[in-house]
């Protein structure tokens, strides 16, 4: 009881107000001629959230992307990203934003440096934040030894964190990242994922699209999977396995080396059954492990490979 | 208020300055002014080097004051659109575009950074080719008034072509599609006028009319960089010698005249009844008294416009969000 009377009483949970979304789509669309880019997606990315975009080439992520970071206008729809209209409130979104697109963006004839300084001009940062600032940045994405390099002397994924570290320049809210590791090498991959996790934990919502569909399903709280510009599913990925990945394998080893499978038919029954092997069984598992299945496996369920 | 550099500017600076096109682009520039003040004096000073001329001496220096105005500006105008046609088109090639227009940067500001930096490269060429021009300077052919005006006259043109060429890149997808637009465009803006009068004038000719008072409009030739040039450094000591914006001044003053002002015919004269009168030098060394807004002011109202309109068109090209993207 003392405990909760030290708890303000706007602190005591389900009284608070409900965090607004960072991003929230109505029936957004974008046409080009006879080309649906983008059909009716509606989706909802929460604050604080690592939200992953899924699909395969063509399925609209990257327009998507264009449209919430303020570069293009939907054909209809309705379009909110951190309580704002990107076509209304262009400015004030863009400083709450940062937004890496799929290529790497960056000045080869400039040191490593003078590219983050001349971003952080390009967001009105005062001068004399800059030198604390790109240093925070360049430790945070681990090029700080390159500090006076030229950026043409960086490699593939040196380059890839210096355009990480460019769209943080601003310290927004909400990272807009489409396909970050595309071309990074399995170290620079783990690295980035770290790197978001810390992000993630210094309070940003990460939006993030990737073909890597496990290290998705490592870092993101959300996601949602797109084909041919529509929305086929959209929540924790836990949650869409359960509702469309169909029933999934379990290998379970003893300790007495005997090693047997089951079917199961969501996370619910899963643990149900790990449950009762160890409780009501009381068997010595030692391995129990979900074949295949995954969002790789979700993937390739629900989508038809669709090319528009 | 707080003066601060364009940061696009500052970047463009920068890698322009680390670049080896701009120190070779120099070199060529001031290589070849120096080769036309040397074929310049050498072609005059073989008439009679033994006996000193002062009036000789003074047309001599005016002939190479112009002609290296002259060369001077048909070298920025083949240089700009090579230093500056991938202004917008290269970061587009480059991918770099994006990134910058995702910035709280405005498309007038990316614009007027790429506009900024060619002109501190003209005026590097231009404060660089100072000390040929004081050649002139040292045989009497020019004042430093003179001088001022003359190259006055280069860097407005060379800004505003850099603008319209800038405005031209924002369009183009490829730096060798804006490369291509912009030589083209720049071949036009030099010499489009002149072709355009030319044409009228074949067919009033053919025509064989005498008593038509129908002539090539002078306004047509207002429409012309280099008449620009001709006619806003029009000083003294230019009825003399051959110097090379001497024609200009003359086609000027011969379609003002056939046409009693700017205009064809009747209407030029009311369109010129407010106009202050300005002396002009006709092909004789004859003044001609003429009335009406001077040539370079046209000039300039026309480029001035033109240029606008290409930075107005390139802005709205750049502006997001946008219904594709750019």
């Amino acid at each position: 009881m003392d405990d909760l009377t030290e708890i303000a009483p706007e602190a005591i949970p389900g009284d608070q107000a409900p965090t607004p979304p960072a991003v929230e789509t109505k029936g957004l669309t974008k046409r080009y001629g006879q080309l649906v880019a983008v059909n009716d997606l509606s989706l909802v990315v929460p604050q604080g959230s690592i939200f992953g975009l899924i699909g395969p080439n063509g399925a609209g992520k990257s327009t998507t992307f264009a449209m919430l970071a303020s570069l293009l206008i939907p054909t209809s729809g309705s379009l909110e990203v951190m309580g704002a209209d990107p076509a209304v409130d262009t400015a004030a979104l863009r400083s709450r934003l940062g937004y890496m697109p799929d290529t790497l963006g960056v000045y080869d004839n400039l040191r490593v440096e003078e590219y983050l300084h001349f971003f952080a001009a390009s967001y009105r940062i005062p001068k004399r934040d800059w030198s604390g600032l790109v240093d925070g940045l360049l430790e945070l994405v681990e090029l700080t030894v390159k500090k006076n390099s030229m950026v043409n002397s960086l490699s593939r994924g040196m380059k890839q964190r210096l355009s990480l570290a460019r769209s943080l320049v601003h310290d927004p809210d909400l990272l807009i990242l489409d396909e970050p590791a595309s071309g990074l090498d399995p170290r620079a991959r783990v690295e980035l994922r770290d790197l978001l996790r810390n992000l993630n934990a210094m309070g940003k919502t990460i939006i993030i699209s990737s073909h890597i569909l496990a290290e998705l399903e490592e870092v993101c709280s959300d996601v949602a999977i797109m084909e041919a510009g529509r929305l086929l599913a959209s929540g924790p990925p836990r949650q869409i396995l359960d509702e469309l990945g169909g029933a999934r394998r379990v290998r379970v080893r003893f300790a007495d080396g005997v090693v047997e499978t089951f079917t199961v038919a969501n996370t619910d029954e899963q643990t149900g059954l790990l449950r009762r092997l160890l409780v009501d069984d009381g068997r010595d598992v030692v391995e129990f492990v979900e074949e295949g299945g995954g969002l790789e496996q979700l993937f390739l369920t629900i989508t038809q490979g669709i090319v528009q | 208020m707080s003066l601060t550099l364009n940061p696009v500017l500052g970047r463009e600076l920068k890698e322009r300055m680390r670049g080896l096109k701009a120190f070779v682009a120099l070199m060529i520039f001031l290589a070849i002014l120096t080769l036309t003040v040397w074929l310049v004096y050498q072609g005059n000073s073989q008439v009679d080097q033994y006996n000193f001329d002062l009036e000789r001496q003074t047309r001599i220096g005016r002939e190479l004051f112009e002609w290296v105005l002259s060369i001077m500006l048909l070298l920025l105008c083949f240089f700009i659109p090579g230093l500056t046609a991938g202004a917008i088109a290269g970061e587009r090639e480059r991918e770099t575009l994006l990134p910058l227009q995702i910035t709280l940067l405005k498309p007038r500001h990316i614009l007027w950074g790429k506009i900024s930096a060619a002109l501190a490269y003209l005026g590097l060429l231009i404060v660089a080719s100072l000390p040929i021009l004081a050649v002139a300077y040292q045989l009497g052919g020019m004042s430093v008034l003179d001088g001022l005006r003359g190259l006055a006259c280069v860097l407005v043109i060379g800004v505003l072509l850099a603008t319209m060429v800038v405005g031209i890149s924002a369009r183009a997808k490829r730096v060798q599609t804006a490369t291509l637009m912009s030589y083209g465009f720049t071949i036009l803006f030099l010499f489009g006028a002149l072709v355009l009068f030319g044409a009228i004038a074949i067919v009033d000719a053919a025509r064989n009319d005498t008593n038509d008072r129908v002539n090539p409009p002078a306004l047509v030739l207002a429409a012309n960089p280099l008449v620009f040039l001709a006619d806003a450094t029009a000083g003294e000591n230019i009825q003399v010698g051959a110097n090379p914006l001497r024609p200009l001044r003359e086609l000027v003053v011969r379609a003002y005249g056939e046409n009693d002002g700017w205009l064809i015919g009747d209407d030029a004269q009311r369109f010129d009844n407010g106009g202050p009168p300005i002396d002009f030098v006709g092909f004789d060394g004859d003044q001609i008294e003429r009335r009406g807004f001077p040539a370079w002011v046209l000039s300039l109202v026309w480029m001035v416009a033109l240029a606008g309109l290409l930075f107005w068109s390139g802005c709205r090209r750049l502006r997001t969000p946008a219904e594709t993207e750019r």
